[in-house]
């Protein structure tokens, strides 16, 4: 595959562009990772300052009292959008719904072991640990695992 | 999905119980009653227990999600439930225990309680390690 980098004046007109004969895994790949490395958010910090930071930071949005926050491994950000609207924006960017307020971030999970009544732990890499519950726990599953977990 | 999950969860808590009652009702047989001699409507006996005890694991689920404190009773319940249906059953046919035969029986049907769930969470714990594995596949792919 050929790669090629033109280099462009504004930011805000920078793009990847794909062009291929065929929408393989491989492309869907290199789609996916483009929309996560390209993609920035804005965020309320500390309740005052609106700051700009990457998706890919983000370990998991989480619903608390009707206000949405982003975490960071440094900050956390008060975000105005709703929590299934994080869900279904950034589900291609590898965020899937772990419980009823959380939405993680799968590149940055470390790893699960079980919980209680079919629960499972989520550790995430910077330490901290989520729940993930048993009607959302089949789909993360078949995210990671793919066909072999559907045939199971 | 959801109902497919519960009946599969439904399952193989079923098997894993028929499985550890034949296995106590050998033990304690063999150890307490040595003389006695059953018949092959025996056979029937754990998986109808087995079936019951799964039944009445619906005390365990909720719709909204249980802190690990209401989990724990929950379970209790279920146990309590459990050592009723046993404890009853053999009083409906008539089989009176005296206070240590009821002891033992009743640490019995604990100690089968907790198998069952430590075979599920064993279960749990090895699709866990197989998702941490397709987790780093997951995770090279997409960077």
């Amino acid at each position: 595959m050929k790669v090629s980098i033109r280099k462009i004046r504004k930011k805000e007109e920078e793009q990847v562009i794909i062009e291929c004969v065929e929408i393989t895994s491989q492309i869907r790949d290199i789609h996916s990772y483009c929309m996560t490395k390209g993609m920035e958010l804005s965020g309320l910090s500390g309740g005052q300052h609106m700051q700009r930071f990457p998706l890919e930071d983000v370990y998991y949005f989480e619903a608390v009292d009707e206000k949405v926050f982003a975490y960071t491994g440094k900050q956390v950000y008060e975000m105005k959008m709703r929590l299934y609207e994080a869900e279904h924006a950034y589900g291609e960017n590898h965020f899937v719904r772990c419980s009823k307020s959380v939405v993680l971030n799968l590149m940055l999970l470390d790893s699960i072991s079980p919980a209680l009544n079919g629960r499972f732990f989520a550790h995430m890499k910077n330490g901290e640990k989520l729940m993930i519950s048993r009607q959302y726990a089949q789909k993360i599953k078949q995210i990671v695992m793919g066909e072999e977990e559907n045939e199971t | 999905m959801k109902h497919r999950e519960n009946l599969l969860d439904g399952m193989m808590a079923f098997f894993v119980c028929t499985a550890c009652i034949t296995m106590l009702e050998g033990v304690v047989g063999m150890l307490f009653y040595p003389e006695i001699k059953l018949g092959f409507e025996a056979f029937f006996s754990p998986p109808i227990f087995a079936f019951f005890s799964t039944l009445f694991g619906v005390v365990t689920r909720s719709k909204r999600e249980l802190s690990v404190r209401e989990v724990l009773i929950r379970r209790g319940i279920h146990l309590l439930l459990i050592e009723g249906l046993v404890f009853g059953v053999n009083y409906a046919f008539g089989n009176i225990y005296n206070p240590l035969e009821s002891g033992i029986l009743a640490v019995a049907i604990a100690v089968v309680f907790v198998a069952v769930y430590g075979v599920l969470w064993l279960n749990d714990l090895r699709s866990a390690a197989a998702f941490n594995e397709k987790l780093k596949v997951y995770q090279s792919r997409g960077l």
